[in-house]
C-alpha cells in the first residue's frame, strides 16, 4: 500500500509544484469568486426566469457546487488529460514499463493523484464560497453542513467521472488527442443537454437536475404565475433586486445519492476495464529502415568527408521559408481524418445559410484546430528544439513572427469559403471582423502559450469559447458573428495588439534572461 | 577568429554559481572542454551560443560583444546541443531547410548542401522519411548536419558522439579535425578519449571555475611522476580506494590491478606514463 501512496504523492507533488499549477490556482480563485456575482454585477450565473437567490449558505453552496460540476469538469478534463502522454514524452514510461507495477496500480495511482489535484481546486472554490457568504450575505450565518453537502454530492462525483474518463480515453486511444477531445466534447455537451432538458436522472452526469428542480419548485411555490425557467452559465443582465428569493434547505433524495454513486462506480469500472487495453508504453512506432548501401554514383565518399561540402549557402533573412515550413508542420500535425472533416465543413459552409456558416460552422472549424494551434509557441518545449530556436538568427523577429503568421494564414484559409461569400455581398466590415477574429484567436494561443509554457490554458479557454459561441453568447463573440459595429472592430484590434505586444515582450524577456 | 571570455559569472541564486569569474581565450582550432557533472560546461556553452546571458562579464568574438549583439555570433554558429529533439512530422530535407531558414541561410546552393550533408552523414536514403521514424543514431547525425548547414565559423559540439556507432565515432573525429582550420571548435565531452585524440587545447573545469587550459601535452605533464600502478588484495581494495585517488582498476587473478595518483607511492608500486585522463582526475579530484 505504501508504494502506491508514494506514487500518488509523487504525481501530485510533481504537478502542484509546477509553474502552470500556480497560474491555474490564480485563475481558479478568480473564476470561483465570479461564480456568485455581487449584487452590482452585470451578469448572473444561475437564474430562474428573472429570479435569483439571496446570499445564504444554501444558495451560494448550490450555485458554486453546480457551477463547479459543469465548469470544473471541463477544466479538469483538459488539465488531467495527457498525464500518460507526459510519461511517454519524458520517457519515464519506459522505466515504469519495466517495473513490477501492474497496469491497474499504475492507472489507479494516476487516477487518485489527478483526482487529488482537482479536489485541491474544488477546495479553493469551497473556501471562496465561504468568503463570498461573508462578503455578500452577512445577514446570514454560515451553515457548514449546507455548504458541504452540495459539494460532496454534486461536484465530487462529477470530478471522479471526468478524471476516470480522461484516463480511459488516453488508454483506449493513445496518441489520438483530437479524437479524445472529440469524444469528450460529444459526451460533455450531451450530458449538459441531458441534465437541462431530459427528465431522466440517468442522463445527468453532472448531478444538477435534482437540485435544479428543487430550486425551481421552491420559487414556483412562492411565485406560481411567474416564469421560472432555469438557466445556468454566465448570463448577461443585472440581478433584479425585486426578484430575489431566499432558498431554503434542499434535501437530496436517496435515488439521487444512489444515482451519483452508480455514476462513480461506472467510471471506476470503465477505468479498471481499460487496464486490459493499456499499452504499458509499448507503443508501435514506425521505424525508418536503415540505409542500405548507397547507389554506385553516390557512394564515392566514405562518409563524413567535408571536402565534398564545397557549396557554401548564401545568407538570407527571408521569412517566407520559415512561414512555409511552419504551415507544413501545422498541416502535418493535423490527423488526416480531421483534415477530411475540416474540408467537408469548409465545403458545406459555401452552401448553408450565411448566418449558420458564420455563427456555428466557422467557430467549429477553428476549434477543430485546437490541438494544432495550442502548440504554436510551445512546440520547442514538447519537441526539445528550444536550443535550435534560441541560437538561431534573430529568433524573436523571425521564428516567433513566422509562427504567428503561419497560424493566422491557416485560420484565414479555413475561413476562406465564408470570406468569399461576404466578398460577393460586398460586406467589407464583416470580412475585417472575421480576419480580426482569426488574428485574435491565434494571438490568444500565442499569449497563453508564452505565459504558461503549456498548451492547456489555451485549450481550456478555446473550449469555453466554442461552447459559448455556439450558444450565441454575445460577449464571447470574437469573429464578428453577433457584432457589426466600428467600436467592436476597434476593440478587437486593440485586444489583438495588446496580446501581440504582451507575448512579444514576454518572449523577449525570456530570451534575454 | 578569436573568442575572448572575460570574468564571466552566471549566478543562479544567492549562493549558487554556474560560472564564477571565468576567463578564457580561444583561437582557431579545437578546444576540448572537460569537467565532471555540474562543472559549468553547459552553462558556458549556453552563454557562448547566445542562449543564456551571463550575470557579469564580457564575451567577445573577434572584438564584438555577443552578449549585447547575439546575432553576430548566431550568423556564424553551428551548435549541436547535448539533449535535443526534432519535429517528428518533417522529413530530413524539410527539417534541415527549416533550420537553415532559422539560421538565415538560403539561396541556390542550400538544397545542394543539404543533399551533400545527408549523403556524407549516410542519411540520404531515408531523407524522405519523417524524422519521427528515425533511430537515436540517425537523429544524432541529423543534429550534426544541422550544425554544419551554414558553413559555421564557430562550432560547438556538446557530447556529439552519443548514439554513434564505433565506426561513425571514428569518422566523426576525422570530420572535426577536417573542420578545424580557420574555425573555432569547442568540443565538450565526458569521454576523455574523444578529446584526447583530436583537441589542440584542453580546458578542465570544476565548480564553475577554470582549473587549467593548455595544450594536451602540457596538461598531461601536470600529472607527471604522480601516476602509479600496483596490485591490491581483494580484501583491501575498498580501503585502498578510500585513501588514494584511483584512476582505474581491473581484476587480475585474485587481486586488483590499480592505477592511481599519488605524490608518494604505495609500496610495491610501479611508475607509469601519465595520460590526459590521469591529469584530468588529478586536477578535478585534488
Amino acid at each position: 500500500m505504501l508504494p502506491f501512496i508514494k506514487i500518488i504523492q509523487g504525481n501530485y507533488l510533481q504537478y502542484v509544484r509546477s509553474y502552470s499549477f500556480l497560474i491555474t490556482v490564480g485563475i481558479c480563485v478568480y473564476v470561483a469568486l465570479s461564480l456568485v456575482p455581487s449584487p452590482e454585477a452585470n451578469y448572473t450565473t444561475i437564474r430562474l426566469g428573472e429570479f435569483t437567490g439571496d446570499y445564504n449558505s444554501t444558495w451560494i453552496a448550490l450555485v458554486m457546487a453546480m457551477m463547479a460540476s459543469v465548469l470544473l469538469s471541463l477544466v479538469g478534463f483538459f488539465l488531467m488529460h495527457g498525464s500518460i502522454q507526459k510519461d511517454i514524452e519524458t520517457r519515464i514510461g519506459h522505466i515504469i514499463g519495466t517495473t513490477q507495477i501492474s497496469n491497474s496500480s499504475y492507472l489507479f495511482s494516476k487516477f487518485c493523484s489527478n483526482l487529488l489535484i482537482l479536489f485541491t481546486m474544488l477546495c479553493i472554490v469551497f473556501v471562496a464560497g465561504i468568503a463570498l457568504l461573508f462578503m455578500f450575505g452577512n445577514q446570514y450565518s454560515l451553515q457548514l453542513w449546507e455548504f458541504v453537502i452540495p459539494f460532496v454530492l454534486i461536484a465530487v462525483p462529477t470530478l471522479v467521472i471526468v478524471t476516470a474518463l480522461a484516463l480511459v480515453l488516453e488508454v483506449v486511444f493513445p496518441r489520438k488527442r483530437n479524437l479524445q477531445y472529440g469524444i469528450f466534447l460529444v459526451l460533455y455537451i450531451s450530458s449538459l443537454v441531458g441534465a437541462t432538458f431530459e427528465k431522466k436522472e440517468i442522463h445527468d452526469a453532472f448531478g444538477i437536475h435534482e437540485p435544479m428542480t428543487a430550486i425551481t419548485t421552491q420559487v414556483q411555490q412562492q411565485f406560481p404565475n411567474e416564469d421560472t425557467a432555469f438557466t445556468i452559465g454566465f448570463i448577461s443582465g443585472k440581478r433584479n433586486a425585486d426578484k430575489v428569493v431566499t432558498i431554503q434547505h434542499i434535501a437530496f433524495s436517496a435515488d439521487y445519492i444512489w444515482n451519483r454513486v452508480v455514476f462513480m462506480l461506472i467510471a471506476i469500472v470503465c477505468l479498471f476495464l481499460s487496464t486490459i487495453y493499456f499499452h504499458r508504453f509499448n507503443i508501435k512506432e514506425k521505424i525508418a529502415p536503415l540505409p542500405t548501401s548507397a547507389p554506385a554514383e553516390q557512394n564515392k565518399s566514405a562518409g563524413f568527408q567535408l571536402s565534398n561540402l564545397s557549396i557554401t549557402p548564401e545568407f538570407s533573412s527571408q521569412l517566407s521559408p520559415l512561414v512555409s515550413a511552419e504551415i507544413i508542420m501545422l498541416i502535418r500535425k493535423t490527423p488526416k481524418w480531421l483534415l477530411g472533416i475540416s474540408f467537408c465543413l469548409m465545403f458545406a459552409s459555401i452552401f448553408v445559410p450565411l448566418p449558420v456558416a458564420h455563427h456555428y460552422m466557422l467557430p467549429l472549424l477553428w476549434f477543430l484546430q485546437v490541438g494544432v494551434w495550442s502548440d504554436l509557441v510551445t512546440k520547442d518545449t514538447s519537441f526539445r528544439t528550444y536550443y535550435f530556436t534560441a541560437s538561431s538568427y534573430k529568433p524573436l523577429q523571425r521564428v516567433f513572427i513566422s509562427r504567428i503568421l503561419a497560424g493566422i494564414g491557416i485560420a484565414i484559409f479555413i475561413a476562406l469559403p465564408l470570406l468569399v461569400r461576404y466578398i460577393v455581398e460586398f460586406d467589407v466590415h464583416t470580412i475585417i471582423n472575421i480576419m480580426l477574429g482569426a488574428v485574435f484567436i491565434i494571438l490568444l494561443s500565442v499569449f497563453f502559450g508564452t505565459l504558461t509554457r503549456s498548451k492547456k490554458l489555451f485549450e481550456i479557454t478555446f473550449f469555453f469559447l466554442i461552447y459559448s459561441n455556439i450558444n450565441l453568447v454575445k460577449i464571447t463573440d470574437y469573429f464578428g458573428a453577433l457584432h457589426n459595429s466600428i467600436a467592436y472592430t476597434i476593440l478587437m484590434l486593440v485586444l489583438s495588439t495588446i496580446l501581440f505586444f504582451s507575448s512579444y515582450s514576454l518572449k523577449k524577456l525570456r530570451y534575454e534572461s | 577568429m578569436e573568442l575572448a571570455i572575460a570574468n564571466v559569472s552566471k549566478k543562479y541564486s544567492s549562493k549558487k554559481y554556474g560560472l564564477n569569474d571565468y576567463s578564457i581565450r580561444v583561437s582557431s582550432g579545437i578546444l576540448g572542454l572537460l569537467g565532471p557533472n555540474g562543472a559549468g560546461k553547459s552553462t558556458l556553452i549556453k552563454i557562448i551560443s547566445s542562449i543564456s546571458k551571463p550575470t557579469t562579464g564580457t564575451v567577445l568574438l573577434n572584438g564584438n560583444d555577443i552578449v549585447k549583439s547575439p546575432n553576430y555570433i548566431r550568423r556564424m554558429l553551428g551548435y549541436l546541443p547535448q539533449d535535443f529533439g526534432v519535429y517528428p512530422n518533417l522529413n530530413a530535407f524539410e527539417f534541415l531547410s527549416y533550420i537553415a531558414a532559422m539560421k538565415g541561410v538560403g539561396g541556390k546552393g542550400l538544397q545542394e548542401r543539404i543533399e551533400k550533408l545527408l549523403m556524407e552523414l549516410n542519411l540520404i536514403e531515408v531523407a524522405n522519411k519523417q524524422l519521427g521514424t528515425y533511430s537515436g543514431g540517425m537523429i544524432q547525425r541529423i543534429g550534426i548536419a544541422q550544425a554544419l548547414l551554414n558553413d559555421p565559423k564557430i562550432i560547438i559540439f556538446d557530447e556529439p558522439t552519443v548514439g554513434l556507432d564505433p565506426e561513425e565515432r571514428l569518422r566523426f573525429r576525422d570530420l572535426i579535425s577536417d573542420l578545424a582550420s580557420e574555425r573555432i571548435i569547442i568540443l565538450s565531452s565526458h569521454i576523455v578519449a574523444d578529446i584526447e585524440s583530436i583537441a589542440d587545447e584542453v580546458a578542465i573545469m570544476k565548480d564553475g571555475v577554470l582549473l587549467a587550459k593548455d595544450s594536451q601535452e602540457d596538461i598531461t605533464e601536470l600529472a607527471a611522476g604522480k601516476v602509479y600502478e600496483t596490485t591490491v588484495n581483494k580484501s583491501n581494495i575498498q580501503n585502498f580506494k578510500e585513501y588514494h585517488t584511483v584512476v582505474s582498476s581491473y581484476r587480475f587473478q585474485d587481486c586488483f590491478r590499480v592505477r592511481y595518483i599519488s605524490e608518494t607511492p604505495f609500496m610495491d608500486s610501479e611508475p607509469v606514463t601519465e595520460t590526459l585522463e590521469d591529469a584530468y582526475i588529478y586536477l578535478t579530484r585534488n
